[in-house]
């Protein structure tokens, strides 16, 4: 039997379908309410067959782990020869809570780093500054100051396990913080393994960036380059869509925006003379597992097969590793519910789900407390334990893209895929992505999807249990809540840095850090040089908003 | 500052380096869709920069929004501060703050309302229009 022939017997075989089912419902009263879209508004049948992928191309669109286009994994063997790097983000109170919660992590389990820091870090505010009381060591671990990331890291063995400095915005302060206590032990920059966030771009997107547009590109490929001169083990940029997603994007938005804002930190780093083949492979991304889990698995598959052919096509890599999405993935914060907090355990089982389904490096599960305030010890082994069953008892690592080949996720990977390929027109006509930016336009989209989601869970449209059905009473859980006795204890250790430090070399080494940017050259050797003899982080921003000026206050 | 058009006048804002924001720039559209006018500070702003947006733009009610557990420090400052230079406006905040901290913000430092996660925007709305029209509703402290 000829394929036209066996998809005009599968159309005859749906349209007779069609009619058994207008049939069910006249007879039974049972109506379909299913969606009629995806959360990203892509248009939903009842049922995917053969004729929903007319003319695929196994070898075009899937091929095998490990080989372009990579849409079934990245890797040859993917978890048949090792397992996802277990990595939950932590980070809290003073310095010593933090070690103490990583010592905690790792004895129970995990295979890698994932240090959260607390905004006024972020914003590049030292814990001494009167501006920030109050949120020290709130929303993570403050570094200040060499001193703060050593107290963070005693004891760990960074020379064996990978470390993600989640930076949210600039990755350079911390970052060299890191590389001057690691060369303090001994351990060689060639050997040192992790990631740093290092995107300032979302920031732009979502929230207010400290430092203006160009400058924070600019600093950014800086600690990028380093990477690639000094540090093949590390990853210089994270792109990240996990933050879109979480300020109200749907799953196309976020994937389309993420790529899109890589290609920046690539072209920034073409332009200073790189190889498209030496920057690629140390670029990674972060990204977001939310609740709809096919559209989560197709996004995943669709983000691998774009990235392969943005980099072979467009940016004419010659080498496989450079056209890999590597990505870690954490669990959606924003899908998780202060009502009833113990139902955010099964959300965050179903999101680390769609992770792995999706092919994710690394992964981070979100504990039932976090809609509440940061995880307690026993939110987060639970949460470290979901992971471990997922791994060790369900199967699902046993089998490569266990998905691949679902009608249904095909179609929806293709479909995601064309939407992307959709903004990336947009994009290209706006002037490219930097534009894109400047003109404010994947912010005004995501705020304006993040409005939508919140009016169709208002009306009903969109349920969630213990929020819009299924209300329940639920007793107060523990919650962990930072006092102000922590934050004082980091402020203390700080004005004791601040005295003992010498005071000649901070000055020579800030005036070093100052000359180098303004000439423009690359700031990270001397920002490592600064962190060695404790500049603050404080310092180093002061510097960076004296010398670029403040970012913009975006609406 | 012109003020001719009649529209309750709203100030939003976050207090401090806390860039988490979704929660209040879906309270601010929907604030608009009901005919407010809304000065949008939104994230990472500090509390100098909230009073003079206050006096400046002549809000008759502001709106704070707290999610990383700022706000047992500085919302109490951020109200001392208003009051002192005799903005006497109502305040109302939403987020993460629990229970007992929503009521000592209350009870102690003249915050009009704590709004948890959970509630409605039509609650919300309902109550900015309620609250608007008695700007020295709140007393001194």
């Amino acid at each position: 039997m000829s394929d036209e022939t066996r998809l005009e017997n599968i159309r005859k075989a749906e349209e007779e379908w069609n009619k058994a089912c207008e049939e069910w419902v006249e007879e039974t009263k049972i109506k379909d309410r299913a969606p009629k879209t995806t959360p990203s508004g892509i248009p939903l049948k009842p049922i995917y067959t053969p004729l929903d992928l007319k003319g695929f191309d196994y070898m075009e669109k899937l091929g095998f782990p490990g080989i372009y286009p990579f849409t079934r994994g990245i890797y040859p063997t993917m978890y048949r020869g090792r397992p996802w790097t277990v990595r939950l983000l932590s980070g809290y109170g003073t310095g010593e809570d933090a070690n103490e919660r990583f010592k905690f992590l790792v004895k129970e389990g995990e295979t890698g780093l994932n240090l959260a820091l607390d905004s006024p870090t972020i914003y590049g505010y030292d814990a001494d500054d009167p501006r920030v009381r109050g949120e020290v060591g709130q929303g993570g671990a403050s570094i200040s100051s060499l001193e703060a990331i050593e107290r963070i890291f005693e004891g760990l063995p960074i020379e064996r396990l990978s470390t993600s400095l989640v930076t949210h915005f600039l990755g350079l302060p911390t970052f060299a913080m890191y590389v001057a206590m690691a060369e303090r032990r001994g351990i060689s920059l060639k050997d040192l393994r992790g990631t740093t966030q290092n995107d300032p771009l979302w920031l732009f997107h979502v929230g207010n960036p400290p430092l203006p547009l160009k400058p924070s590109v600019k600093l950014a490929v800086d600690l990028l380059e380093f990477c690639l001169e000094h540090m093949p083990k590390w990853y210089g940029i994270n792109v990240s869509g996990y933050h879109i997603r979480e300020a109200g994007s749907n799953a196309v938005q976020e994937a389309a925006f993420t790529l899109a804002d890589a290609t920046v930190f690539l072209d920034e780093a073409l332009s200073r003379g790189w190889d498209i083949d030496d920057v690629a492979p140390q670029v990674s991304f972060f990204m977001n597992a939310h609740n709809n889990l096919f559209e989560e698995v197709a996004k995943f598959r669709a983000m691998r097969r774009v990235w392969a052919k943005i980099v072979k096509e467009k940016y004419h890599a010659k080498n496989p590793r450079s056209m890999i999405f590597k990505f870690h993935t954490q669990t959606a914060g924003s899908a998780l519910t202060a009502q009833d907090p113990l139902n955010n355990v099964i959300r965050a089982t179903i999101h680390s789900l769609a992770a792995v389904m999706g092919g994710t490096q690394s992964l981070h599960t979100d504990s039932y407390d976090e809609a509440l305030g940061l995880p307690t010890e026993k939110a987060a082994r639970l949460a470290l334990r979901t992971q471990h069953i997922i791994l060790h008892e369900s199967g699902v690592p046993n089998v490569i893209d266990p998905l691949g080949g679902s009608y249904y996720v095909e179609w929806l990977t293709d479909k995601i895929e064309e939407e992307i390929w959709r903004y990336f027109d947009r994009i290209e006509a706006a002037g490219g992505m930097l534009r894109y930016t400047e003109a404010g336009i994947p912010r005004r989209e995501i705020s304006q999807t993040s409005y939508m989601t919140q009016l169709a869970i208002e009306r009903g449209e969109m349920p969630i249990v213990g929020v819009n059905i299924f209300r329940s009473n639920i007793e107060n859980i523990e919650i962990c809540r930072v006092k102000l006795e922590q934050e004082n204890a980091e402020i203390e250790a700080l004005r004791r840095v601040k005295r003992m430090r010498d005071q000649k070399k901070v000055e020579e080494a800030l005036k070093e850090f100052r000359e180098a940017c303004l000439k423009g050259v690359n700031v990270t050797p001397y920002a490592i040089k600064a962190a060695k003899v404790y500049v603050t982080n404080g310092e180093m921003y002061q510097v960076f908003r004296e010398v670029y000026g403040e970012g913009p206050h975006l609406e | 500052m012109v003020r001719g058009s009649g529209k309750i006048r709203v100030l939003l804002s976050k207090v401090g380096v806390d860039v988490h924001d979704r929660g209040l720039k879906v309270v601010a559209s929907a604030l608009r869709d009901a005919g407010m006018e809304v000065i949008y500070l939104g994230a990472s702003r500090f509390q100098d920069e909230i009073v003079k947006a206050a006096e400046e733009e002549d809000v008759d009610i502001i709106g704070i929004s707290s999610m990383e557990g700022m706000h047992h420090v500085k919302i109490p400052e951020l109200m001392r501060e208003l009051r002192r230079r005799g903005i006497h406006v109502p305040v109302v905040c939403g987020g993460i703050i629990p229970l007992n901290e929503a009521k000592e913000l209350k009870e102690e430092h003249g915050v009009s309302e704590v709004f948890p996660p959970g509630s409605s925007l039509r609650e919300i709305v309902e109550y900015f229009k309620k609250c608007a029209g008695s700007k020295t509703s709140s007393t001194p402290n």
